[in-house]
């Protein structure tokens, strides 16, 4: 038979649920042209379509995942909607920084952007945190918070015994990611010291 | 609620991932006011969770892009040869069967059956008319036996029916008119008959005994011709449906100009190429082959015993043998051949191939033989 290279869109739902990577590029190739259009005509370019959608798909993920999910209309018109919404925050953004406001509020903005470099340094340590953590327990953090699948799910993508036995692996893996930053917040305000 | 309480219960994580009824939630707030170690605590939860939504993002990306990739790889694995193949034959099919059509070519087992279904037919005196009795019909409220006598120039209200094709016919030459005689005479340009058509009897008798009469070599090349468009529409819409993704799947010989340059007498350049040379089913003979632009030049040879050509005397009655199509760099399946030797000895077949519907056998030197041409699709070979 040959075969359907764009399946309907409750096909992409079910794969999704059951944690089917490869639909990622399925869905992303199948709606490029759509989002490009759109997001071209807007005063984007290639790189802002495709990262829009990518976002867009994200979304899709983690709702389905989570199971906020119902599709209700069809998916393109889920993703159109959720691109156009990201497009936008992203052109609001654009203008937040075009360089007329910032004089006006210049005192506002550099303690605005301490504050955001010391979060960048914590999302860097933790990002390294998970880095250095077992590839187990990051899959089993990244189910848990990220795609907010429920532990059932997790059991099932894992293929542990129980949900009993996930909980307690996702516990112990929080406290050894915890411990992990720990440390490296302990060593960077170390460095920070010694400076 | 307490600090040791929440702590236990993970009431921060089920606060930020929104999982507390509106209760809880009250409570936590009341608490989280009170406590700077419970803010302190829930600010950590929220920089990890969000530290791993982040990373999450992150991976997810990358995966995106990387299916991207394999999606697209795996497009451009998707034979297209094989597709615009499936294409053509489609194609084909319906340039035959249009040829048939403008031709109005009966298939041969209209004509038996239109032999069969006639009840009578009588043949007039001078053939300038033709009368045809009808079978008594169920209305006979009289009880009579309705005739019909149609003239020339009758316009006839139904559709015409081999009878009245007959009759039409009739009108032009005076010959006898038997619904061979239709075929023969309107499909000239295919069936280039020798044998007189005077008589029906004769040619109604070559047509329904035998698929494929012993006949002189240019006759039944032509009858084979004309069987083999009718055969290839049976098996290639029979194979498509029963093969699907198989016909797709079929194996398709690459051999390189070189290899198939190579001269195919010598024993032991035989058993190199054993492998070169390939064909769908091992069942078959194998086949090395030459092309030029219009013939194709076929050498056999036994799969197992791994002889020369020159040796073959009759290993098998039957030969399968592939028609390749040279596409650019690779040997494309074209037809798929079963032939059906009868005193064959002969190590080498020319095939002259006039197009995609016509194909010609010869066998050099050997007047006395038999050959049955069946046109399969790659698929019924696989089956085999």
């Amino acid at each position: 038979m040959i075969k359907i290279f764009f399946p309907p869109d409750q096909q992409y739902i079910e794969r999704i649920k059951q944690n089917d990577r490869s639909v990622l590029g399925e869905i992303f190739l199948q709606y490029e042209k759509m989002i490009s259009s759109y997001v071209k005509s807007n005063g984007g370019d290639e790189n802002d379509a495709e990262e829009v959608l990518q976002e867009s798909i994200i979304v899709l993920w983690q709702k389905v995942c989570s199971g906020k999910f119902q599709l209700t209309s069809r998916l393109s018109s889920f993703l159109m909607g959720v691109a156009k919404n990201k497009w936008m925050a992203e052109l609001r953004q654009q203008k937040k920084f075009s360089g007329i406001e910032i004089t006006e509020n210049i005192v506002n903005q550099e303690s605005n952007s301490i504050e955001m470099t010391v979060q960048e340094e914590r999302k860097a340590l933790i990002q390294k945190a998970l880095d250095e953590l077992n590839p187990l327990c990051r899959q089993i953090l990244m189910l848990f918070y990220f795609e907010e699948r429920n532990l059932k799910d997790i059991t099932q993508i894992l293929k542990f015994a129980n949900t009993n036995v996930t909980k307690s692996k996702k516990y112990q893996c929080k406290k050894v990611l915890e411990e992990i930053l720990r440390k490296k917040m302990l060593e960077s305000e170390g460095r920070t010291h010694e400076l | 609620m307490n600090c040791k309480q929440i702590l236990h219960d993970g009431v921060h994580e089920a606060y930020l991932l929104n999982q507390l009824n509106s209760e809880e939630k009250e409570a936590y707030e009341h608490h989280l006011k009170e406590c700077t170690t419970c803010r302190e605590q829930l600010e950590i939860n929220r920089e990890l969770i969000e530290g791993i939504r982040e990373s999450g993002k992150k991976k997810m990306r990358d995966e995106i892009a990387l299916q991207v990739k394999l999606q697209k790889s795996r497009k451009q694995e998707i034979n297209w040869p094989i597709i615009l193949k499936a294409a053509a034959t489609v194609f084909i099919i319906v340039t035959i069967l249009s040829a048939l059509y403008l031709f109005q070519i009966d298939t041969p087992e209209e004509l038996n059956g239109g032999i069969k279904s006639q009840p009578e037919m009588k043949k007039g005196d001078a053939g300038d008319q033709t009368d045809i009795e009808d079978q008594q019909t169920g209305s006979s409220l009289a009880g009579e036996t309705k005739t019909t006598t149609i003239h020339p120039g009758t316009k006839q209200t139904s559709p015409p029916t081999l009878q009245e094709k007959s009759d039409k016919m009739d009108q032009s030459d005076g010959t006898a008119i038997t619904p061979a005689n239709i075929l023969m005479d309107k499909s000239s340009e295919i069936l280039s008959a020798e044998e007189p058509t005077g008589t029906g009897a004769s040619i109604d008798a070559g047509i329904s005994s035998a698929p494929a009469p012993t006949i002189s070599k240019e006759k039944g090349m032509n009858y084979e011709i004309y069987t083999f468009a009718n055969q290839a529409v049976q098996y290639f819409s029979t194979a498509r449906k029963e093969s699907g993704q198989e016909y797709l799947n079929t194996v398709r010989p690459q051999t390189s100009e070189r290899e198939i340059e190579k001269p195919l007498s010598r024993k032991k350049e035989l058993s190199e190429d054993k492998n070169k040379a390939q064909i769908v089913n091992e069942q078959y003979a194998k086949l090395l082959f030459k092309s030029s632009k219009k013939q194709i030049e076929i050498n056999l040879f036994h799969p197992q015993r791994q002889v020369a050509p020159d040796s073959l005397t009759g290993f098998s009655k039957e030969f399968a043998v592939n028609i390749l199509r040279r596409n650019k760099d690779f040997w494309e399946m074209d037809w798929f051949v079963d032939i059906n030797m009868f005193n064959f000895n002969a190590s080498q077949i020319v095939i002259h191939k006039y197009g995609d519907e016509k194909i010609d056998v010869i066998l050099p030197g050997h007047d006395n033989y038999h050959i049955d041409l069946t046109i399969k699709s790659p698929v019924a070979i696989l089956k085999k």
